[in-house]
């Protein structure tokens, strides 16, 4: 039955979109985003310092009309390629687009943003991602400290933050 | 000496007798210089900002909205906890404080029992520290007030001070959400959830305690991390993302959610069980605010609209197919399974259908045939089991449904459309699926990784049998063509996975069954693969 109503709709052909660099996936349940995975592979030793190249692949996971993409710097590192943004037209289902970005390395670790914007006749929407350069160390740790971090003498950690004073008459 | 004596016991008297008059009646304002303690009550709020669709997080209307019902304490200069309770509806708190004293009020971003919180909003990246905020307060003799407001640190153009208020938004809407489960059960308890927000949590993947949640998630086991790392992705006033990922807990702790996760999209046609889920999360949004309307913001200034949908609309045309022809409507699809859903829900001027059940008929349903039902949850299990519930409003409900290319059917599937191939336990080797296709698992409308399975339609493939007799059964999955194959039984929900044979290998699970209906599905790792299946 299922073939009586949907084979030639249900056509269980092979995808044609290989599995290429580093996967971002999810195992747990997470929100809905744009059809566009974003796949990349980055030198694990990457230090303070260095500039490494990075191909970022964009791989149409519906028909796009339009795929545009962005990078820039999040923190801990400058790009230093000149091509930060690229509009490519009509990505079909599974097919790649991809661009190269060099950044160099300008703390422990840095985080290079990365957005991707997709048009479908469903509308606009972007998915982002954030691709980790570097390895994290004391100096990492000591930068995620909140300065506000307290332990109550009942042992419970706390990260208080100063409420404002307000007006009774406001209430 | 004698005369002095007197007269200080007459004080000392008057004095007690004050104190007690003003520990009972809750303060008034009125000087009473020899007060022990004051009445000490006032309003905490938190700087909340709406989305649109223009401008993604309008910060341009900032309001400041109660922290509701929130855990509370009253310390002494030196830390030590004099007094707790909890705010109000309304984010009102009050106090017996020591006169003549400063007192720090601390509001933690905690809901529940003061003593063990059921819900609590920590920071990932800090060791799961608790969030809190506090207000410093000079008390003299007299009863006081004290109002304050947890800030949002957003100086114009950056968060450039504390974000007090962010982790407040985001347990508003765990209790906004918690309010429309209890609508429909009054008597419901919720189980521990732990809200894991950070500045540092941001779209890589990763270490967790650096803040690399890779995006908003739950992670099917009581722990909610939310995104919070400005110009880049912050969804702590995206309530309908943060309402969206509470609906994964609610499945997962009060519910059932066969739901194996990963990525997804409004368009892609998906594994039912995914489809389901997601579908579920994102109407459950838009019930939590009576607000069809779902808004993802993000990138710079938080001023990008990532997502934007209509829960409401009929998103697709009918006739829309993807790539390989298919309707992208149906029961694969978390925007069909949204409508459905939102349009069972809504009522009023807006509503675009005919049915109107509001969510107890809905929640019902979660948290019962939906629960225990020997399928898959999918769409046609939620239906199924409406409908028993709702019998006067069946045909309307099949209407609704058929409206998004979802069929009849039972707890299983359409009837025009199969989707579960059925396994005689007499240990006959199954080789076809239900529509007389060898039986392999596809990758049509989704990868199938060397680590991961997908979560796409007929990525998995489902199985269903009946075992007639208590007794001791075998499964057996064997690869035909040298791929790697997975199985997963589930047994109303709970799911023993059987991933030991590798590439090549028969995955094979022998185990006790009582008498009843069961499924369970197939994939594999590393592309398609063949297989056949049998149970003895």
């Amino acid at each position: 039955m299922l073939r009586n109503k949907l084979f030639g709709m249900f056509i269980k052909t092979l995808f044609f979109a290989l599995s290429m660099g580093t996967s971002v996936s999810l195992a747990a349940a997470a929100k809905p985003t744009a059809p566009v995975s974003i796949e990349y592979s980055v030198p694990k030793n990457v230090q303070t310092g260095d500039t490494v190249s990075t191909t970022i692949r964009f791989v149409a996971q519906a028909d796009l009309e339009q795929l545009e993409v962005s990078v820039a710097p999040y923190e801990g590192l400058d790009v230093v390629s000149k091509n930060e943004k690229a509009i490519f037209q009509n990505a079909k289902k599974g097919e790649k687009r991809e661009i190269e970005v060099t950044i160099r390395l300008t703390a422990e670790i840095g985080y290079l943003s990365v957005f991707a914007t997709t048009t479908t006749p469903r509308g606009t929407s972007t998915e982002t991602i954030a691709i980790r350069y570097g390895t994290p160390g004391d100096a990492t740790k000591q930068k995620l400290k909140s300065e506000r971090l307290q332990k109550t003498q009942e042992g419970e950690n706390l990260i208080l933050l100063p409420g404002e004073k307000r007006p009774k008459e406001s209430q | 000496m004698h005369r002095l004596r007197s007269n200080l016991l007459e004080v000392l008297i008057a004095l007690f007798l004050l104190s007690l008059s003003s520990c009972g009646g809750g303060g008034g304002g009125g000087s009473n210089t020899g007060n022990t303690s004051v009445m000490l009550t006032g309003t905490v709020t938190y700087t909340n900002y709406s989305v649109n669709q223009t401008t993604g997080i309008d910060y341009s209307s900032p309001t400041e909205k109660p922290i509701r019902e929130a855990v509370a304490v009253l310390q002494n200069p030196s830390g030590t906890v004099l007094a707790t309770t909890n705010t109000t509806q309304t984010g009102g708190y009050s106090f017996s404080a020591p006169a003549n004293s400063t007192v720090r009020v601390v509001v933690k971003a905690a809901l529940g029992s003061p003593a063990l919180p059921r819900v609590t909003v920590v920071d990932n990246t800090n060791g799961g520290a608790l969030y809190g905020t506090y207000f410093d307060v000079a008390t003299g003799t007299a009863a006081l007030t004290a109002n304050f407001n947890a800030n949002s640190g957003w100086d114009g153009a950056s968060y450039s001070g504390g974000r007090a208020a962010a982790p407040f938004a985001v347990l508003d809407t765990v209790y906004q959400a918690e309010a429309l489960i209890k609508s429909a059960d009054p008597a419901v308890q919720f189980p521990a959830l732990i809200v894991n927000w950070s500045k540092n949590n941001k779209s890589a993947t990763g270490d967790l305690t650096l803040g690399e949640i890779t995006t908003s998630h739950y992670d099917g086991n009581g722990n909610l991390y939310i995104l919070g790392a400005e110009n880049l992705d912050t969804d702590e006033y995206d309530t309908h993302v943060m309402a969206h990922e509470w609906g994964h807990y609610f499945e997962d702790k009060l519910g059932r959610s066969d739901n194996i996760g990963e990525a997804h999209s409004p368009g892609d046609i998906l594994d039912p069980r995914v489809a389901f889920g997601e579908g579920w999360g994102n109407a459950l949004s838009g019930m939590v605010f009576d607000d069809p309307l779902y808004i993802d913001t993000g990138g710079a200034s938080q001023a990008t609209v990532n997502l934007s949908m209509n829960l409401d609309d009929d998103s697709v045309l009918d006739s829309q197919t993807d790539t390989n022809g298919s309707l992208i409507d149906g029961f694969y699809s978390e925007a069909s399974v949204q409508e459905v859903l939102y349009d069972l829900f809504d009522s009023g001027p807006s509503d675009d259908d005919n049915l109107s059940l509001g969510f107890k008929p809905i929640y019902d349903v979660m948290v019962g045939g939906q629960k225990t039902t020997s399928a898959y949850t999918t769409i046609f299990s939620f239906l199924k089991y409406l409908k028993v519930a709702n019998p006067a409003d069946s045909a309307a409900i099949d209407a609704l449904a058929a409206a998004e290319n979802i069929d009849s059917g039972n707890e299983y599937e359409a009837s025009s459309a199969p989707i579960y191939t059925v396994v005689p336990v007499n240990g006959t080797i199954v080789t076809t699926d239900v529509d007389g296709f060898a039986l392999q698992t596809w990758d049509t409308y989704g990868p199938i990784a060397a680590d991961d399975p997908g979560n796409k339609l007929f990525n998995w493939m489902f199985f269903r049998f009946t075992i007639s007799a208590a007794g001791s059964h075998t499964i057996e999955v064997v690869p035909t063509g040298g791929g790697n194959v997975l199985l997963e039984l589930n047994e109303k929900g709970t799911k023993t996975e059987v991933d030991n044979a590798g590439t090549g290998g028969t995955e094979t699970l022998t185990k006790s069954f009582t008498a009843g209906d069961y499924v369970m599905s197939v994939g594999s790792l590393g592309g398609q693969a063949s297989f056949t299946v049998r149970i003895n």
